[in-house]
């Protein structure tokens, strides 16, 4: 083999990530008879509230009054993404984010004002990225459209935090989270009491209904419609 | 026994005139690089004193040749100086600073603050050397010579041991470690352009520098070394129009970077931002690169499988900070440190290492609203219902108050926290001053 047939080290380095995330699917699709569905490249991010897993690799909305708590719990329950919160005017507090586990040294935060479009771009091109969440003031079908393939270029899942869900193609994952009624603890004392502080969200917890799916990771996947507890 | 010199040393203190009275562009680097001529063991006080050893050189020269050299270079500096010559550093320095030849003993008292710290490197001791000082002149002890009367056996018990210490650097009995000093080496890359070249654009200007970055990086890495500080320049035309033939741009880099490909996004940022708001107005005759400061890169080995923990990540993701930074513009990205305080506003900073360390909240206080508005919002409570941004909520639940409060210094009143829950499953995290004062919304659980 001559010096110029040789693969440099970086092509190999992405033949052993393609084939490491080939694997990953392998296994996550490999039943007890040892059947592999290897044509499934689809890699999702474990989630308890969706039996299915979130897809990596395309643009999730998601709208709500928990939309956020739910993003958090995302990012606990998998705490080796890399993170890029990006937001057009700084509301999130990463106290709070730190009290409900997530990692801060695996979170870049950026505050863009009206260059969050630019800034996402250069982040996602970047490819250091698991995850990017951002607030959903994308409207314009271009700039939805680049997100995709950026994001599918990337393998990174892309969050939008919306108020409203979207009726675009681009979005092929969308749910909705919403706050349930309040457990509280400590009843009386005026009608006003104490949160637990060990349970989730200070008492109160939170449904998740998917509303657009356009993947199926298990046979669980088929039942995705509806509500989820 | 009698005190007896330890050394054979002579040393020439340069005291350059005061930093006021220097040339704007004079830097003492350059000048104690000129002075290696005279004798290789050199070191510098900030901001404008070189010590020379020269009693090794003594027969290279005599020291009126040497006084001779050192005006000629001074000349050709452009600054003055005086200079002093003595058996060790502390005392040439202490003789330069009063202008006097000869020995110590006509120099005043307060020539100790010299002998005992030259470089200025303790500023504890220095505030402990002025007491002492105070102290002896209120016993009428105004110079060196009358210091010398007291007897050694006395000092330790009346000054402790820093005035032993003062009494035996005047005797020259204890030895002065020389700090080692050299010139720091210089990573400079330099291009000539042509005007056929066309470099006025960015891209070509990218495009030129890159050959150059690749030349600059590649010593770097075989120095294993990385750039910390790069300062990049261009040089224009000298048309008469133009007031600043000279364009630099210094970047100081968060993560040190060993690659050009990490640096030419971040160049590209401030070249695009800057080109922009002051165009070039004349072609470019010369582009040149100077690594203003480095840091080792003994650590760096390359990882083949795992690709998130190694260092060419970590530069990735360096670059990229800097090259937001640049766009986006300084503060507005950063990784969170939590603090240990409770005050909202207080409780995290903004930081620009990733892992710093941070404090643990676990169970010390309810859990924070996930978002908060950057200035709290009034809000008007009436009975069970909450007027908020021109909007009527219902309370279904109000949480037992937590109580903020900061340092008295601060001056800032202390606050009533209470997490409301509103009718449809939002909550609410409002604030009084006092009970029954008026309430502000500063953060919502979403």
């Amino acid at each position: 083999m001559t010096d110029t047939e040789r693969p440099s080290l970086l092509e190999l380095r992405e033949k052993l990530s393609h084939f490491q995330r080939g694997l990953k699917a392998v296994n996550s699709n490999s039943d007890s008879s040892g059947f592999t569905a290897m044509h499934v490249e689809q890699e999702f991010l474990e989630c308890q509230k969706i039996p299915g897993g979130v897809p990596r690799g395309v643009i999730c909305e998601i709208t709500g009054t928990a939309r956020t708590e739910w993003m958090i719990s995302l990012l606990c329950e998998n705490p080796k993404l890399i993170t890029f919160w990006i937001e057009d005017r700084l509301s999130i507090l990463p106290t709070a984010m730190h009290q409900r586990g997530v990692d801060l040294s695996r979170i870049l935060i950026a505050e863009a004002g009206d260059k969050l479009f630019q800034a996402l771009r250069k982040a996602l091109r970047s490819q250091l990225f698991d995850c990017v969440v951002l607030p959903g003031i994308v409207e314009d079908m271009k700039m939805l459209k680049a997100l995709q393939l950026f994001a599918r270029e990337s393998n990174a899942a892309v969050f939008f935090l919306s108020q409203v869900a979207k009726n675009a193609w681009a979005i092929p994952f969308q749910i909705s989270v919403n706050w349930e009624q309040a457990k509280w603890v400590n009843p009386g004392d005026e009608g006003r009491s104490l949160p637990l502080l060990d349970a989730p969200q200070g008492g109160k917890d939170y449904s998740v209904q998917i509303l657009k799916s356009k993947f199926s990771r298990s046979q669980e996947g088929n039942e995705t419609e509806g509500m989820i507890k | 026994m009698t005190s007896k010199r330890i050394t054979q040393m002579k040393v020439a203190c340069i005291l350059l005139s005061p930093q006021k009275a220097l040339p704007i562009d004079f830097q003492i680097i350059p000048f104690a690089e000129a002075c290696l001529r005279f004798s290789p063991q050199i070191a510098i006080r900030e901001p404008n004193t070189v010590f020379i050893e020269i009693g090794k050189c003594s027969l290279l020269y005599s020291e009126r040749s040497f006084l001779a050299r050192v005006q000629v270079l001074l000349r050709r500096f452009g600054v003055d100086a005086k200079i002093a010559i003595a058996g060790d550093l502390p005392s040439s320095l202490a003789l330069a600073r009063y202008g006097v030849q000869g020995g110590l003993d006509a120099l005043p008292l307060d020539a100790l603050e010299y002998l005992s710290d030259p470089f200025g490197t303790d500023p504890l001791g220095r505030k402990s050397v002025v007491k002492m000082i105070e102290a002896l002149k209120r016993l009428g002890i105004e110079t060196l010579r009358q210091f010398k009367t007291i007897s050694p056996s006395q000092i330790p018990s009346r000054f402790g041991g820093l005035g032993l210490y003062c009494r035996q650097q005047m005797e020259g009995t204890v030895c002065f470690p020389w700090p080692y000093w050299r010139p720091p080496e210089k990573f400079l890359e330099r291009i000539d352009l042509l005007p056929s070249e066309f470099c006025s654009e960015l891209e070509p200007l990218l495009f030129k520098a890159k050959q150059m970055l690749d030349r600059l990086f590649s010593r770097l890495r075989g120095r294993m070394l990385r750039a910390e500080r790069i300062r990049f320049s261009l040089e224009l035309e000298k048309y008469s129009t133009i007031k600043n033939p000279l364009r630099e741009w210094t970047f100081e880099l968060i993560c040190p970077q060993s690659s050009t490909g990490g640096f030419i996004p971040i160049l590209r940022e401030r070249l695009n931002w800057d080109l922009g708001r002051t165009p070039i107005e004349s072609y470019i005759i010369a582009m040149s690169c100077h690594i203003l400061s480095t840091t080792p890169a003994q650590s760096l080995q390359r990882s083949l499988l795992n690709t998130r923990e190694n260092f060419e990540y970590e530069e990735a993701i360096g670059s990229l900070f800097n090259q937001l930074e640049e766009y986006l513009g300084k503060d507005c990205v950063f990784w969170a440190r939590v603090t240990e305080e409770r005050f909202p506003e207080k409780s995290w900073v903004k930081a620009k290492q990733k892992n710093e360390p941070q404090a643990d909240l676990n169970g010390r206080y309810p859990k924070r609203p996930t978002r908060v508005f950057k200035t709290p919002i009034p809000i008007t409570v009436i009975q069970d219902r909450i007027i908020f941004r021109r909007r009527s909520f219902k309370s279904v639940h109000w949480s037992r108050v937590e109580r903020l409060s900061l340092d008295w210094i601060d001056d800032v009143p202390a606050r009533n926290y209470y997490r409301v829950d509103l009718e449809g499953g939002r909550s609410l995290w409002i604030f009084s001053e006092a009970p029954g004062h008026y309430y502000f919304a500063h953060g919502y659980f979403e």
